[in-house]
């Protein structure tokens, strides 16, 4: 598929007319919403930890020059190196030349957000370093060629029959659509490349200045392999990822879980805070740590718009978002989707390919209300489309209809006959069938204008309105 | 790469001229999450090894509450009867050591004694493992293994079936606590895990053992 919002509305299109897809969307985000709730229940404790969250976001992101200084200096402290890329291409290119000072010609990588921002797996490929997935969900995905389609559940739009099939035709295993024996599949074939990879590649959940030391959150123990077993590690993260020391952390890890899976604490934590300690032998002899800018710096320099920095990919606003919950991750078209996603589009790729982008919401404001971290989604959606509005993105025909709206609603009298008009004209029509509307009307039906118009039912409601307020004020009165 | 970091923090410097429209927290915020976290935490040691304990086997682990390392060494025998084990690999622990030299019939390894190499052939085949936990999460259930310390963290994670001691000791109420003890700055590589590895990738439905053990047993030993 193409990654590139340019093919939103295709997308759209496509994910609209498929009922199983809708199916499954709704199957998974209904039942993370609902383990969620139960967890949120037991912690009477959690608005403040939201209200915790951000401000340790806020702190981190108003001084952020100063905390990458002091984590950068801190890494080197513990052995780590750090390499800083303004952005895709040169992160690439640092990884590919790392990659070929130290010989590496096979990857495990668990689930990473950044990574898929540089297109990585593709990059490796072309340059013929094996690069394998190992998170269930992100494994399925590749062996489709498809990005993931949520932030914590890559796979989310696929059934087991689905993953069954994928299996058998591109693994030639038997066909199986028994979850376990699927998983069984896909842990055989990995533990074999766990065990032979030269370099295992993570992304990072949170960062620690003070400490320099970093932390991935997961439940498969993917990471733990891959974090553990390879020679060398390489952790990419976008710099927007630290917080101030170890002792902010806590409140992160509860909200985290919680939001994304409904767990209390995920099955597996690592704390990486350098290379392998002669003491036990064990985890990687180098530890590489690439930090991410790509945009980012452009974001914070929105003083307003720096909130969507603050975002933890829980996922939590995709799964309580009633356009998600129709369309599925792939119709976004890029890395990140949902309530977040559609925020990030237009500041990572620019107003005028994620001009679609902040139209994707109903604004019914879910999104803030369940975020972590309390990012004011809607709010920031209206300023971007503001900013598509203002950077001339928006479509002609939509310039055009407002401008002419505009007209007609400061010119009352002209207005009450171009409204007149529709409700007659349609008198015309046969039967009972309502004008067509190209596009809107194929797949769903126009109700017929009621041919009175708003202003003369308000009138008509006003004359036969009962008298009681009236005639009880007058004898109020006397 | 200097050029790039320079730059970096360059568009960041002039990012950071624009002021701030992010709100604050309420000034209170952090104390009144401290006092409901205190209200929620068990008075003592058996208070928090049954909190613990009930944490455990919400996410579908096992955990016994023993008396003694006596005690633990009785209550795995019981369970390597249902669950027999040919061989247990030990994770270098003194604790581990001495409750697996009180099993009879039950062969072991330690781990940690290997060369790294010789451990990462040796340690996936085998299906048990032996080990003790550096602390106790109680209000989650988390067991805190600390890489830097001489013995195999290894050993937690490869083998299918994961014993593991936790002297009542070790317990600490919520993850606030670790953090906040005076060692934490040494802290550098540390994995923190919670029930057996899982995944629910495949309609959301749940399944363990992904990569990582399918089963967890965790022994507190109260003495």
């Amino acid at each position: 598929m193409h990654t590139s919002p340019i093919h939103t509305k295709t997308y759209l299109h496509e994910a609209l007319a498929d009922s199983r897809l809708r199916e499954a969307v709704d199957k998974a985000t209904q039942t993370a919403l609902k383990k969620r709730a139960d967890k949120v229940e037991q912690l009477p404790w959690w608005e403040e930890l939201r209200h915790q969250a951000h401000q340790t976001k806020k702190e981190t992101l108003d001084h952020l020059d100063r905390y990458l200084e002091l984590f950068e200096e801190n890494c080197q402290k513990n052995g780590i190196v750090v390499h800083w890329a303004r952005d895709a291409e040169e992160a690439r290119t640092i990884i590919l030349e790392l990659m070929r000072e130290k010989q590496v010609q096979s990857v495990v990588k668990s689930k990473s957000l950044t990574t898929e921002e540089l297109d990585l797996n593709h990059f490796l490929s072309a340059n013929h370093i094996e690069s394998l997935e190992t998170d269930l969900g992100e494994y399925i995905v590749q062996l489709l060629d498809q990005i993931p389609s949520h932030l914590t559940a890559p796979a989310l739009h696929l059934t087991r029959v689905d993953v069954g099939k994928i299996f058998h035709e591109k693994l030639g295993v038997p066909y199986t659509e028994d979850p376990d024996a699927l998983l069984q599949i896909a842990r055989a074939r990995l533990r074999e490349k766990f065990l032979s990879a030269d370099m295992g590649i993570s992304g990072v959940n949170f960062a620690m200045a003070r400490e320099g030391s970093f932390c991935v959150v997961e439940n498969e123990a993917n990471g733990f392999l891959t974090v553990g077993l390879p020679r060398i590690h390489l952790a990419v993260m976008g710099i927007e990822k630290l917080i101030p020391d170890l002792a902010s952390l806590p409140p992160f890890l509860k909200l985290l879980p919680v939001s994304a899976t409904g767990q209390k604490a995920t099955s597996y934590l690592h704390i990486i805070g350098g290379p392998r300690r002669a003491s036990t032998g064990e985890g990687p002899e180098e530890v590489h740590l690439l930090l991410l800018d790509n945009g980012r710096s452009r974001i914070l320099a929105d003083g307003q718009l720096r909130e969507t920095l603050c975002c933890i990919r829980c996922g939590a606003c995709l799964n309580v978002c009633p356009i998600y919950q129709q369309v599925g991750g792939h119709a976004y078209g890029w890395v990140y989707m949902g309530p977040i996603g559609i925020t990030l589009i237009p500041q990572y790729l620019g107003e005028a390919e994620g001009r679609y982008a902040p139209y994707l919401s109903s604004l019914c404001g879910a999104c803030f209300e369940i975020c972590p971290v309390r990012i004011n989604i809607p709010h920031h959606l209206l300023k971007l489309r503001n900013r598509v509005v203002e950077t001339g993105n928006s479509g002609w025909m939509e310039r055009l209809a407002f401008r002419g709206f505009g007209w007609l609603a400061s010119h009352p009298r002209i207005y009450r006959i171009a409204t007149w008009f529709p409700g007659k004209f349609q008198q015309l029509l046969p039967g009972e069938r309502a004008f067509p509307v190209p596009g809107y009307g194929q797949k769903r039906a126009l109700g017929r204008f009621d041919g009175r118009g708003f202003r003369n039912r308000y009138n008509s409601w006003l004359r036969k309105r009962p008298q009681t307020s009236s005639s009880q004020e007058k004898e109020a009165r006397s | 790469m200097t050029q790039a970091r320079e730059a970096i923090l360059a568009r960041v410097r002039a990012a950071l001229e624009h002021p701030s429209h992010l709100p604050e927290a309420p000034a209170d915020t952090a104390a009144r999450i401290a006092a409901q976290m205190a209200a929620a935490t068990p008075a003592d040691r058996r208070g928090l090894a049954n909190q613990f304990k009930k944490e455990v086997e919400t996410v579908s682990g096992e955990c016994y509450i023993l008396t003694s390392a006596d005690a633990a060494a009785d209550k795995l025998i019981e369970l390597l009867e249902l669950a027999p084990a040919a061989k247990l690999a030990l994770d270098g622990d003194p604790l581990s050591a001495a409750v697996a030299a009180k099993l009879k019939g039950t062969t072991h390894f330690d781990a940690a004694a290997l060369p790294p190499e010789e451990r990462r052939k040796r340690l996936p085949p085998v299906p048990t493992a032996l080990v003790t936990a550096d602390f106790g999460i109680a209000d989650t259930g988390t067991l805190v293994v600390r890489f830097d310390a001489a013995r195999s963290g290894w050993s937690h994670v490869l083998p299918e079936t994961i014993y593991t001691l936790l002297p009542a000791g070790r317990l600490l109420p919520h993850l606030q606590a670790l953090v906040e003890r005076p060692e934490a700055g040494e802290f550098r590589n540390i994995v923190m895990i919670t029930g057996p590895s899982r995944t629910a990738d495949i309609e959301k439905i749940l399944i363990l053992g992904a990569h990582g053990p399918k089963r967890l047993v965790v022994l507190i030993v109260m003495e």
